[in-house]
């Protein structure tokens, strides 16, 4: 394992729109593929008929192949390293199954390179209503991802043919989405590339001699592990609770903000379920002190198994987890197959809890693009639609306004297996 | 077909609980187009130590993944399960 800094990296955007050709010729620039190894594959590939201009995405799914027989069985994700920092790279799923995953999912992306193709048509499409790029730039923005860079693939094609004009328009226009889901875009780097010619990927590129910023290796080497969240009062969500004979009740997390020290006094939420912390241990290695990251098992004074649940969330007693009774959430609904009423009652996920949560009223709906309210009070919202609605969870649950700690403020909206929408929390109306 | 790799802790309904034995209970139950590329033992803390399986699947088919966590959930021998992370293969 490399002691360089970790860091995840989430890469988003379209289908189609490039991200595998970009991610195989990278990869082959920075020295990872061999040039016989493309050409062997490029070959492959055109006897299948897919080609050679897609022959660097052909490399990467061979390379997977390989992955799936266990012939590399160390690279279940794909992992690089540039000079500086050590890559973990996860490939957002386009199916909308997979975003309850990310939300509630462990391992949070620390960076994101949203890719979205340049190509006429394909960049409308994806900004356009219903398209990926627009939905994942609201995913990043409630993963919490602070830190994202834009690539603009297939400036090679010829309805692009390098053009700064076209470039320039599609900048502008992914700007305005980035801005509305709160992005700062004057701190983010926007990339002409070609994943097929690898213009931009690691060497500046002459034929796009009016672009001067980094390349997507220099972009890649700008982005930093960010600090853990320390300073933030301690959370953690049970994942589960054992009885552990000589030990005593066992609850099992993952340390999301904060600091838990052996000792302290403890009081896990919904429930006020107060105790102590005896001790800590990780990797059956006891610690005194726990930080944001640490997955551990703790032994509990005062607290019998059947009073914790997985769900709840620990806290201190002088800063109490938030129990919500209800909350406004800012939602975009990815897929509804009718529309969302007051009263319509959907499964809420978020950290480790599931609840049904009722949305008892639809405060405002807003313009994707702008942000604006463009309707108070709607009527019903629709796929696509962007809102602040109040949700009124079945039993109260412990979230955080996302502004204060991002880690419980996150939650998707799943109903009869779909995943209808997702959203922070944007301030706790009613605390139990 | 585009496949989606999942990292998923498992977490055994107790202690002492055998895990390759558990390991192949998991196999069973999965369902027949999902496929665990590995296993992995985390250990925890006084003696618990969780499965981290890695599990390959179609991305098209709608609900796999939530049938994988039904069918997890309902593995004799599997108390909860923690998802870590998703990404194409």
């Amino acid at each position: 394992m490399s002691a360089k800094p970790h860091i995840n990296l989430i890469v988003i955007g379209h289908v189609d729109h490039g991200k595998s050709t970009m991610a195989g010729n990278l990869l082959y620039q920075a020295g990872y593929i061999t040039a016989k190894t493309i050409d062997d594959y490029a070959k492959e590939s055109e006897q299948t008929g897919a080609g050679e201009t897609f022959k660097f995405a052909w490399v990467l799914d061979s390379l997977k192949e390989e992955r799936e027989r266990g012939v590399t069985i160390d690279l279940s994700f794909q992992k690089f390293e540039t000079s500086k920092l050590f890559y973990t790279i996860i490939d957002a799923p386009g199916h909308r199954d997979f975003i309850k995953n990310m939300i509630t999912g462990t391992s949070q992306a620390d960076c994101a390179i949203l890719t979205i193709s340049s190509k006429k048509g394909e960049f409308e499409v994806g900004v356009g209503p219903g398209g990926q790029a627009r939905e994942h730039a609201y995913l990043a923005r409630t993963l919490g991802v602070g830190q994202i860079a834009v690539a603009i693939t297939k400036m090679d094609d010829v309805t692009t043919n390098w053009s700064q004009a076209r470039y320039e328009e599609c900048k502008k226009e992914i700007e305005g989405l980035l801005k509305v889901v709160g992005y700062d875009t004057s701190k983010i780097n926007f990339v002409p590339v070609s994943g097929w010619t690898g213009d931009n990927l690691v060497k500046p590129s002459e034929k796009m001699p009016w672009y001067k910023g980094p390349t997507m290796m220099q972009v890649l080497d700008s982005f930093t592990q960010p600090p853990k969240p320390l300073d933030k009062p301690l959370r953690i969500p049970i994942q589960d609770v054992y009885t552990i004979t000589g030990v005593g009740t066992v609850p099992v997390g993952r340390v999301e903000t904060g600091v838990l020290k052996e000792g302290d006094k403890i009081v896990f939420m919904p429930g006020n379920v107060a105790g102590e912390c005896k001790s800590i241990e990780t990797h059956h290695t006891k610690i005194p002190v726990a930080e944001p990251g640490d997955n551990i098992g703790f032994s509990v004074r005062g607290v019998e198994k059947g009073t914790v649940h997985r769900g709840d969330v620990l806290g201190h007693p002088d800063n109490l987890p938030t129990v919500a009774k209800e909350f406004i959430g800012q939602i975009i609904v990815l897929a509804h197959p009718t529309a969302i009423a007051q009263g319509y009652t959907p499964v809420l996920h978020a950290h480790t809890v599931t609840m049904a949560a009722t949305f008892t009223e639809l405060i405002a709906k807003m313009d994707p693009r702008t942000g604006q309210t463009i309707e108070e009070k709607p009527a019903f919202l629709k796929t696509g639609d962007s809102a602040l609605v109040k949700l009124r969870p079945l039993s109260p649950i412990v979230v955080e306004a996302y502004s204060h700690i991002p880690q419980l403020g996150r939650f998707a909206v799943r109903d009869m297996g779909n995943t209808i929408a997702v959203g922070v929390v944007k301030e706790v109306t009613e605390k139990a | 077909m585009a496949k989606v790799l999942a990292a998923i802790k498992i977490f055994p309904s107790d202690v002492s609980k055998d895990l390759s034995q558990l390991k192949d209970q998991i196999q069973r139950n999965l369902p027949k187009d999902v496929s665990v590329l590995r296993f992995q033992e985390e250990p925890i803390a006084f003696g618990l130590v969780a499965l981290i399986a890695t599990l390959s699947m179609p991305e098209e088919i709608s609900g796999k993944m939530d049938e994988i966590e039904d069918k997890l959930k309902a593995t004799e021998g599997v108390s909860e399960i923690q998802v870590i992370t998703v990404s194409r293969a």
